[in-house]
């Protein structure tokens, strides 16, 4: 007598809640999978290319293209260099006007004032458009290796782009900190009061920024300016102008 | 022989032409610039490009209170001379080709007016990090950072993964029968042999 055996039984008759339970599973498996593969993804790309790449590098490569050469000479040759022709103001609204209050927290959260740091000599204002672009910072890399010069002028350097300053001290790690303060403009909009930023009319829609370079003297006059699509990275330019205001220059530049 | 020694020549110069220029370029000093000195109550305007007079460029200036004051052209050493505008300031225009200048603002100074020396601006273009950002939305390679488009969806995956779940549901039912159908079968043998058996 041959007897049926019980496991061939279990095997042809599946309980129905199985049926339900494991495309279920399986279900909120993927889902749940598909979640994490999309957040993933969304958070590689957010670091960004920036991750993947070397910014400072590449600015300082931007800057060898630009032919731009720290200062070495003396003060005093670069302000008595007769060969040299400054490069003249550019026109703006607010040129030989009083500059735009301007109070921002710095990478340490510190406020800066315009006012305040007026007083102790003339600010060089810039405008770049964040740590993310290698031509924009490399205006910032140009003034960090002069610093010194403009701080024999009494000048103050500040750079403000509206990257957050966790960004901004994110970068320093990577890549060093500048030796001037950077400033956080949320929104853009200091960059809006100072001309080089203009909101898009589309919601949503990135706006156009300029890059912006400015000198306010002593009493907080817009002196000298520049804006474009092109950082400035003169610097005998500026501590030419700075040492005009200051009354340093030791005679006018020739013009042709 | 002369004329390819001379072409290789022509070549080198204009190489370093370029090279010379490029700094330049950099910088913006290839826009034109205007200089105004004061001479006996008069303006004296000269309007110079790498050091190069243009001649024939049409000015326009606009008083304080916005009306023509003066209109003319720069002469061939790219001068031209107007009568100080009454006010405190007073508008400059320059015309250059098809190019109209963002207009200048000039201030009376005692005897002088500032800003003595402007680099011309032609309607200032933005950086060009915003032409990248339109560049890598369309699609074309850059050099600079991609922006993460940030209307994409979390759904596009679910909805991916929830058609893979589908066809792997699909792939278990089908071989949940066919084990079930083999069962059976087997079954059905073993109950025939069974009954040939008896």
């Amino acid at each position: 007598m041959h007897q049926k055996s019980p496991s061939n039984d279990d095997r042809s008759e599946p309980s129905s809640a199985s049926m339900f339970i494991t495309p279920l599973v399986l279900t909120v498996i993927a889902v749940a999978g598909s979640f994490l593969v999309y957040y993933q993804f969304r958070a590689n790309a957010t670091k960004g290319g920036a991750n993947s790449r070397d910014i400072a590098q590449e600015a300082r490569d931007d800057l060898t293209k630009r032919n731009f050469k720290p200062l070495s000479e003396p003060m005093e040759a670069i302000l008595k260099d007769p060969s040299y022709e400054s490069i003249p103001t550019q026109s703006h609204p607010a040129l030989l006007q009083s500059a735009s209050p301007l109070n921002l927290k710095d990478t340490e959260g510190k406020s800066w004032d315009l006012e305040a740091a007026r007083a102790n000599g003339p600010v060089v204002l810039v405008f770049y458009y964040g740590y993310h672009c290698n031509h924009c910072v490399s205006q910032l890399f140009a003034l960090d290796k002069d610093l010194e010069k403009f701080r024999e002028l009494n000048a103050q350097v500040v750079a403000v782009s509206a990257d957050p300053p966790e960004l901004t001290l994110e970068r320093y790690k990577k890549y060093g900190p500048f030796h001037f303060p950077v400033l956080s403009d949320s929104g853009n909009k200091l960059a809006e009061a100072y001309g080089c930023y203009t909101p898009s009319p589309k919601a949503g829609e990135d706006g156009n920024l300029l890059h912006g370079t400015f000198i306010i003297d002593r009493d907080g006059r817009i002196v000298w300016t520049n804006r474009g699509d092109e950082p400035f990275i003169e610097n005998r330019t500026l501590l030419r102008e700075i040492a005009r205001i200051e009354g340093r220059l030791p005679a006018s530049p020739p013009t042709k | 022989m002369i004329s390819k020694k001379r072409n290789v020549a022509t070549l080198v110069v204009k190489v370093l032409a370029v090279l010379l220029a490029f700094p330049t370029l950099c910088w913006g000093g290839v826009e034109p610039h205007v200089t105004f000195k004061v001479e006996d109550g008069w303006i004296a305007l000269t309007l110079r490009k790498q050091g190069q007079p243009i001649a024939d460029a049409d000015l326009r200036i606009i008083d304080e209170r916005g009306g023509a004051f003066a209109s003319g052209q720069t002469g061939v050493s790219g001068e031209s001379t107007f009568p100080m505008p009454p006010g405190k300031s007073f508008l400059v225009e320059v015309k250059i080709g098809e190019r109209i200048s963002d207009p200048i603002r000039i201030y009376q100074k005692g005897a002088e007016v500032e800003p003595s020396r402007v680099l011309l601006s032609f309607g200032l273009k933005p950086c060009c990090r915003n032409v990248y950002a339109k560049q890598s939305a369309e699609g074309s390679t850059t050099n600079d950072s991609i922006q993460l488009d940030d209307t994409s969806s979390p759904w596009i995956f679910v909805f991916a993964q929830l058609l893979l779940a589908s066809a792997a549901v699909g792939v278990w039912l089908v071989l949940f029968r066919h084990d079930a159908r083999n069962s059976r079968s087997m079954e059905n043998d073993d109950s025939r042999s069974d009954e040939r058996s008896a």
